[in-house]
């Protein structure tokens, strides 16, 4: 669904980029954008990888004209590196850094993320679970918001325990960054995109609104327990810019 | 003393986070700071080897000839993923040689750094600024970290060490590939991991910078991911990380 949403979002185009990730969506949806590239015989001028065989592959075949690469995920990644000129280590400070003269991160056009709950106002955390539990890091999920277009595919509910919640238990990313959310029941496009919403008006995708997903998923499981916590502070969760967006407090026992 | 503010998403935070002021959350765009980038210490030639070999005996040797002691921070990167062995091996040698209260400041950490909980348990390590997955972010969910954890992204990182947020004492950047000079590349070697990246900042940063590999190669190391002119110390040893664990 999020393949075709950017589709008919017109967001695949000759010379376009995206961010490529290693888990099973990221995937997914790579392959599919192969299959578009393929059939249109338009290339990508970049992606963004954590690199692994499926990118390798498709960047090969000379469906992608580089990569720019934060991590390489398989033996295959570190063997195109080796081997292609254009297939280009990066460090934190060309892709991510925030105090610098500008970076890559806001020049990619699809970007495509995970979270681990989304607020109704497309607020997101990445770092806690719903049950209060500190349990991932951030990695480069906030300077990735930068990118024009952000796209969060997530389930409707994990453990028959809805991801959409009133308020983010950790709060990550704001809102005003994070474009659509795609769930296997809809998508929700930030009403701060009338662009998407113009492009999309025809469309036969299940556009809604993240509430009435939200009331879906609550129809379904009920409305979320929120965990309980102890007042003290055991983490600091800080923006880009080095400000602290966040804090992350204990398990009360 | 910490009191509490609430920064411009709303949320409740306090003004300290372990002992240092810190700025609350403006929105996005909105805080610039000012001044000049942090620096490390200006170095002299004639305090390194004409011969260009920086290498010492062990990861011991390095780390007590970086000065190694109570309170410092120490870097490492994720390149390995899980199949990191340095930054444990960093910690067990702390713990030999009884110094206390160290910050690690990894680019990230994975399940292989449980190891690390009976040092925060004894006071080897006082806390951990980085990403904690799994078992060490349980761990101070529970609150049973001594200080706070500092969450950021990759580019925060960079952005902490370039402003001075963040001083790293010693850097100890774990290579695929390397030669006595320091200069390493992820791309060759038997752990070849691809790229040193996250460790760029660490190198230009630190006090004190080692690199550790398992394929010590003549001079000059290509491509010189990391750049041999940053790095004080080189080491040699059997096992940089677990090639089958890097792909994780």
């Amino acid at each position: 669904m999020t393949a075709q949403f950017c589709d008919e979002a017109g967001l695949i185009q000759d010379g376009f980029s995206f961010q490529a990730g290693a888990g099973g969506t990221s995937l997914s949806i790579g392959i599919y954008f192969g299959e578009i590239m393929r059939k249109r015989g338009i290339k990508a001028r970049f992606a963004r990888g954590g690199s692994n065989q499926y990118l390798v592959d498709m960047f090969e075949e000379g469906l992608i004209e580089h990569i720019l690469d934060g991590q390489t995920f398989d033996l295959e990644g570190v063997r195109s590196m080796r081997e292609n000129p254009t297939h280009v280590n990066t460090s934190p400070f060309t892709s991510y850094n925030y105090h610098g003269k500008g970076n890559f991160a806001s020049i990619i056009d699809i970007v495509i993320l995970g979270a681990t709950e989304v607020d109704v106002n497309f607020n997101a955390n990445v770092v806690t679970h719903s049950d209060g539990y500190l349990l991932h890091g951030i990695g480069g999920w906030q300077n990735c918001l930068f990118g024009k277009t952000v796209i969060l595919p997530i389930p409707l509910f994990r453990d028959r325990i809805p991801v959409i919640v009133d308020e983010v238990t950790t709060l990550c990313g704001p809102g005003e960054l994070i474009d659509v959310i795609v769930t296997e029941r809809g998508i929700a496009i930030n009403p701060k995109r009338k662009d998407l919403f113009e492009k999309l008006k025809d469309s036969n995708l299940p556009i809604k609104t993240l509430k009435e997903l939200q009331a879906e998923a609550e129809e379904i499981c009920g409305k979320p327990k929120k965990p309980d916590f102890d007042d003290e502070v055991i983490a600091a969760i800080k923006w880009v810019d080095g400000t602290v967006i966040d804090v992350v407090r204990k398990i009360k026992e | 003393m910490t009191k509490f503010v609430k920064n411009a998403a709303g949320r409740e935070i306090p003004t300290h986070i372990n002992g240092k002021e810190i700025i609350p959350y403006q929105g996005v765009g909105k805080y610039k700071p000012t001044g000049r980038k942090y620096a490390p210490p200006i170095r002299s030639v004639a305090d390194y080897p004409e011969s260009g070999d920086k290498r010492v005996k062990s990861l011991k040797d390095a780390l007590i000839k970086a000065g190694l002691k109570d309170g410092m921070t120490i870097s490492t990167h994720h390149h390995f993923r899980n199949g990191d062995i340095i930054a444990n091996q960093i910690f067990d040698i702390a713990a030999e040689m009884g110094v206390k209260d160290l910050v690690w400041f990894p680019s990230a950490s994975f399940p292989c750094h449980e190891h690390l909980i009976q040092y925060l348990e004894s006071g080897v390590i006082h806390h951990i600024e980085g990403s904690m997955n799994g078992p060490l972010g349980r761990f101070a969910s529970q609150g049973k970290m001594r200080g706070q954890g500092v969450l950021r992204s990759h580019g925060g990182r960079y952005q902490a060490i370039q402003d001075g947020d963040v001083h790293i004492d010693i850097a100890v950047i774990a290579a695929p590939t390397a030669d006595p000079f320091g200069n390493a590349n992820g791309v060759n070697g038997k752990a070849a991991c691809g790229l040193l990246g996250f460790a760029l900042g660490d190198s230009e940063y630190a006090d004190q910078v080692i690199v550790v590999t398992d394929n010590m190669v003549p001079f000059p190391c290509i491509p010189w991911q990391i750049q041999g002119n940053n790095v004080d110390i080189t080491v040699e040893v059997d096992k940089v990380g677990i090639p089958e664990k890097i792909v994780s």
